[in-house]
């Protein structure tokens, strides 16, 4: 597949840009400057960057807890987003979402979500009115290898597959529902033969091979939005971190460090980085000014963040339907 | 200059006992350097420095215990000293 170098570098800095955000966020949670919790996507960043980077602003995403990543590549702006998690009013929810339900209908960003799995049924029904609406337009739904033993899996796949909806059911296998190894959880090694049981295709790919998930996704969103239905992707990939920022030994107390140090050789941000640089579509002080640049807009975002002010008391009245 | 303070590590967390301090004063602190370890009931943590510079004050020594968010030492800029 031909992909442009201008698409190239801008996957690059998308993956650049979720790592120094949530890197960043680890630190100012542990700082004690964001109340709630976060769940970093550190390791995990070219899954959303390659998926992200062949979808339109008007098509949709269904995030998850583990969100950040996916709302940056789908257009988050640092300033907004780290405002809602500092829970200050100029935040995307107006700051009394916090982390996990981050959203913007802007952006087509139908939100990050606190429920395992609270996605994907969501996903296939906007699936459903993209389809009844006769729209151009196609939804991707991210969730990983806990959600997909739950059962709104079953459901959602069944109910979009019936209606050929355009769905492509992203399914992030970090080997570790919090700290249940994915082996013992699920009854198969790859989720993806599920898809077999929904008439629909379904394919493994190393999630950490930024072209490899930007290939297969282009495939999934095309056969989407030319009516053929739904697909399920597994990306095999890794959290560098603990389930959420905080977590106790952050991520040794159930993992080996040996599998860790093993994965941080895999780094997608690094991999790709040589090959754009081998290839010669980047040079080293492309990347410098690359990373500067996104530094400048983190560091603009927490004065942002710390600079705005957190919503008066009355909105706790406001937008509540009871 | 920067605040370091007891961090906040889940809803219910208060108070925290500062176990021992990775850095003196005056010592050079780096981004990323683990600077202080804390116990709750719950958890025992390494913390970070989100800063880098030189770790000027301590304001809170091994064995004391501390309410979230209080402020429990200063780092500096290397430009500030």
């Amino acid at each position: 597949m031909e992909i442009s170098n201008r698409k190239k570098t801008e996957m690059l800095r998308i993956m650049k840009r979720i790592r120094t955000f949530d890197e960043t966020c680890q630190s100012l949670f542990v700082s004690g400057y964001i109340p709630g919790s976060l769940h970093c996507y550190t390791g995990e960043e070219a899954i959303a960057a390659g998926v992200c980077s062949n979808l339109r602003k008007d098509d949709y995403i269904l995030s998850n807890h583990r969100g950040h990543g996916h709302l940056i590549a789908k257009g988050g702006e640092f300033k907004f987003m780290l405002a809602e998690l500092f829970g200050k009013k100029t935040g995307y929810c107006k700051g009394i979402g916090g982390s996990m339900h981050l959203a913007s209908l802007e952006l087509g960003i139908l939100g990050a979500n606190g429920i395992v799995g609270g996605g994907i049924c969501i996903a296939s029904g906007v699936g459903f009115s993209i389809k009844y609406q006769n729209l151009d337009k196609v939804v991707v739904c991210f969730f990983g290898d806990g959600a997909a033993s739950n059962g709104v899996f079953h459901e959602g796949l069944n109910f979009a597959s019936i209606h050929k909806a355009p769905v492509i059911f992203v399914c992030e296998n970090n080997l570790y529902s919090i700290s249940m190894k994915q082996k013992k959880a699920t009854g198969v090694e790859n989720i993806s033969i599920r898809a077999a049981g929904y008439d629909m295709p379904g394919e493994t790919i190393d999630g950490n091979d930024i072209i490899a998930v930007y290939e297969s996704s282009a495939k999934a969103i095309e056969r989407a939005r030319s009516g053929k239905g739904p697909t399920l992707l597994e990306y095999k990939t890794y959290r560098w971190r603990g389930h959420y920022a905080g977590e106790p030994g952050d991520g040794l107390l159930y993992r080996d460090k040996e599998e860790i140090e093993m994965w941080k050789t895999k780094d997608p941000i690094k991999r790709f980085q040589e090959n754009l640089i081998n290839n010669k579509v980047l040079s080293i002080n492309d990347i410098s000014s690359m990373e500067k640049e996104i530094q400048e807009e983190m560091d603009k975002a927490i004065d942002f963040g710390n600079n705005s002010p957190y919503p008066e008391i009355e909105y706790l009245y406001k937008n509540v339907y009871v | 200059m920067h605040n370091i303070v007891m961090p906040k590590l889940g809803f219910t967390m208060t108070t925290g006992i500062i176990q021992k301090w990775f850095k003196q004063e005056g010592d050079i602190v780096n981004r990323g350097d683990k600077l202080f370890e804390i116990m709750t009931d719950k958890v025992t943590f390494e913390v970070e420095s989100f800063h880098s510079g030189i770790l000027k004050e301590i304001l809170k020594k091994e064995g004391e215990e501390v309410p979230v968010r209080e402020t429990i030492a200063y780092i500096i800029g290397e430009d500030e000293v």
